[in-house]
């Protein structure tokens, strides 16, 4: 199934070695830190880099996964950037690291990858790093009129927010409603052109995502997408509460696909702290409960964007659907959505015994359901006339904004790291990944419905495995790094220990840092996180899919209409939460 | 009410049930004949009661359940609030599901000042009641500070049911007929009348 193994990633990263020593022009060091590898360069040298590690033949990274930065204070230098690669034909990573001084600037790499646009835009507006010759470097998640940089050390986490002295929240409002901070959308000269603004608060942005949309007629010239409406500063409430309660909250950042989350954020931990062994027990039940999720962020998606296009009556059949699975949720995790079920080391709790009933009865109909709503839109002339040909993304252009999941798979673009960078035993499991080559909305739709069958398929594998494993074992017994169980508290005082410890301190993680990534509902979910040694993390960064693949709207958009626009949101499938942070 | 005495009628095969209209036992009695007695303020609360519609506004989390309360499950139709508006002038009730960033604060305020007078505003979830989790500098700890706000409703995020009954107990009070809504309170009505709110 997998397309990598052991050996063939050791050979590629061998390789990798003697090509940086042999053809780069630079001092450059080559490092494994905790399974990934690292390449430490000069600031001056980024963009030699990067086009080196982009064109080299056997490197070929083509993908582009994140930009971000770490505050070290009070170290010097202050900074450290950190560029994340992928490379979808060899299906290896690479990350970049540089350091920077307080102050200094660095060369944008957004015209060599576009989706670094946007990734170096949050840099610049959450730790004040200026890239220059960047095109359009505004604040993105905080108002314009923010003061500070936010995730810089120092900036206090909590209380007011910091606005600019002089200015006047409520009366902000006029200002902010009209869409000309953006350089790109000018009213140059007297034409039939308007700018029209939509959100954020308009049904079918999906929560409170608002473009600046330039119109002529129609048709649309260009769309701005403003974001932020949502930034709750979760990457520095990360630091100031420790590495176990930090599950929580991740929860609510892609609230349709809670459980990925805490997934995600989990297996990073674990590849963090060395020896740390997850349960067999406890990776399948993590695989079941992410297919699950899958699901019911599928179903979401199919019934808000049909509602968007027309079709009413398929939102009710989605979320009766969509009920059933978080009943499941329910039982298995106690809370209807944010369980918090997906632990550091395991699971919170074992699965209940009638568990395995609960999802086959869900499983008996699914299919049959999911049908109903295929039945409606597949074949349907309304439907293909409003999505076939809209929302054109090409593959490199898809690449080149980062965008995974099945958007990328629905712009042709064969990649999916359930499959190419297996985890948790993912590698066991049999299914198909669909991949359309039509680049618009209905190709994302068609991947989207055929996902939900293959996510079927792997909840019920997931069963029959679980079934074979021992039941009680759903947590590691490490108990410096998992809660310990009761029985085992009170036959031991050093388990006693622990558990004051862990409730009390939470966890110890050791130095480093680590990257680690799931196939989210959206595509690549992963968290990079950076530990000093002690309780609270240093810095976790949240790789968001939602984030990149919003960043292509307006190249979708442009020469559409404006009721396509509404289509094109639709078929990116955008948590705001996740986008804004 | 009158032990045993039948306060419904049942009409063309409907049944009105003018119960909460009634003052006192004696219109129970003028009713038995086809007449209704009440005051003016009790009708208008048990139209407007029975008729709130909201405002399709969705932040956060809380709005998948507030989704889902509008969805076949749990059936927010049953209570006369099936029509969600898109357009803020067209609807009664402003449900603030979810956490609220203070870049989104002014376009909720201009929101609420949009909406037609009566109004009402459930706080629905922790974080739209004092921040919740999220003690964050770019978050508003409690819609309160913009608006205000009729009904808290508690949970991470609050169940469909739980929501549903925020929305039954504000009609309860509507329908009294004696409830002032919180922007007629102090001290919003102070802002109000001075014109800074």
């Amino acid at each position: 199934m997998s397309h990598v193994n052991e050996r063939g990633l050791i050979s590629v990263i061998s390789s990798l070695n003697e090509k940086v020593q042999a053809e780069l022009k630079f001092p450059a060091k080559l490092e494994e830190i905790n399974g990934d590898f690292v390449l430490n360069i000069g600031k001056e040298h980024l963009r030699t880099a990067v086009l080196f590690l982009k064109d080299t033949s056997g490197l070929d990274f083509d993908y582009f996964s994140f930009v971000t930065a770490v505050d070290r204070h009070p170290q010097s230098p202050r900074f450290e950037l950190i560029y994340n690669f992928y490379s979808t034909k060899h299906h290896h990573w690479i990350r970049l690291k540089t350091l920077l001084q307080d102050g200094e600037q660095i060369e944008t790499i957004s015209d060599i990858f576009k989706g670094a646009n946007w990734h170096e835009r949050e840099v610049f507006d959450l730790f004040g790093i200026k890239f220059t010759n960047h095109p359009d470097l505004r604040r993105i998640v905080t108002s314009d009129n923010w003061y500070g940089h936010p995730l810089r050390k120092g900036y206090s986490h909590t209380g007011e927010p910091a606005w600019a002295v002089g200015t006047n929240v409520l009366q902000n409002v006029a200002e902010s409603g009209i869409p000309t901070q953006s350089s790109r959308v000018k009213a140059e000269e007297p034409t039939r052109r308007i700018i029209l603004n939509m959100g954020p608060q308009h049904p079918a942005t999906h929560g409170v995502l608002r473009l600046a949309v330039e119109l002529e007629g129609e048709k649309i010239l260009n769309c701005v997408p403003h974001i932020g409406y949502l930034h709750t500063g979760i990457e520095k409430l990360s630091e100031h509460h420790n590495w176990t309660q930090n599950v929580t909250h991740y929860a609510r950042m892609d609230y349709a696909s809670p459980m990925n989350n805490e997934f995600a954020y989990s297996l990073s931990l674990e590849k963090l702290i060395p020896g740390l062994e997850v349960p067999k027990r406890a990776q399948y039940i993590r695989v079941m409960m992410s297919e699950l999720t899958r699901i019911i962020s599928h179903l979401v998606w199919l019934g808000t964007h049909a509602m968007d296009i027309g079709a009413q009556s398929v939102f009710l059949y989605c979320f009766a659907e969509r009920e059933k699975i978080v009943d499941l949720y329910e039982m298995i995790g106690g809370q209807r959505m944010m369980t918090s079920y997906i632990r550091i080391g395991g699971c919170a709790f074992d699965m209940p015994e009638d568990f395995p009933e609960a999802v086959r009865a869900w499983a008996k109909d699914f299919l049959a359901n999911l049908k109903i709503c295929e039945d409606l839109l597949t074949e349907n002339p309304i439907w293909r006339e409003r999505t076939v040909g809209i929302g054109i993304l090409s593959k490199d252009d898809a690449l080149s904004y980062g965008v995974s999941g099945p958007m990328a798979r629905g712009s042709g673009i064969d990649f999916d790291l359930r499959r190419d960078g297996p985890y948790s035993s993912y590698e066991e499991f049999e299914f198909d990944v669909p991949v359309e080559n039509g680049c618009d909305v209905y190709s994302r739709y068609l991947v989207r419905i055929e996902e939900m069958k293959q996510a079927y398929r792997i909840v019920l594998k997931a069963l029959e495995k679980i079934k074979e494993t021992e039941p009680g074992t759903y947590l590691s017994k490490q108990y410096k790094y998992a809660p310990p169980r009761r029985e085992d508290i009170n036959s031991s005082i050093e388990e006693l220990i622990h558990h004051f410890k862990y409730w009390t301190d939470g966890i110890w993680v050791p130095e480093g840092e680590a990257y680690a990534f799931i196939e989210g509902s959206k595509g690549e979910l992963g968290f990079y996180c950076v530990s000093n040694g002690t309780s609270h993390p240093v810095r976790v960064k949240v790789r968001g899919p939602s984030f990149s693949n919003l960043s292509p709207i307006s190249e979708m958009a442009r020469g559409h209409l404006v009721a396509d626009l509404v289509a094109i949101i639709g078929s990116i499938d955008i948590v705001l939460g996740e986008v804004d942070r | 009410m009158v032990g045993g005495r039948v306060n419904s009628k049942n009409v063309r095969g409907i049944t009105l049930d003018y119960k909460p209209l009634l003052v006192s036992d004696e219109d129970a009695n003028i009713a038995e004949s086809g007449i209704l007695v009440t005051r003016l303020k009790k009708l208008i609360g048990w139209l407007q009661g029975n008729s709130i519609w909201p405002l399709t506004f969705g932040l956060a989390c809380c709005a998948f359940e507030m989704m889902s309360a509008s969805a076949s499950r749990f059936d927010i139709a049953r209570f006369g609030s099936e029509v969600f508006r898109a357009s803020p002038r067209q609807a009664d009730l402003m449900i603030v599901p979810g956490r609220l960033s203070w870049k989104m604060a002014p376009i909720m305020r201009e929101l609420y000042n949009q909406m037609p007078f009566p109004k009402w505003v459930i706080s629905m979830g922790a974080c739209a009641s004092c921040g919740g989790v999220f003690t964050t500098y770019s978050i508003v700890h409690g819609v309160d500070h913009i608006v205000p706000v009729d009904m808290y409703v508690p949970g991470c995020p609050p169940r469909p049911e739980a929501l549903l009954d925020a929305l039954i107990k504000l009609q309860n009070k509507i329908r009294s007929g004696n409830y002032v809504p919180a922007y007629a309170r102090y001290p919003w009505n102070k802002w109000l009348k001075e014109g800074s709110f």
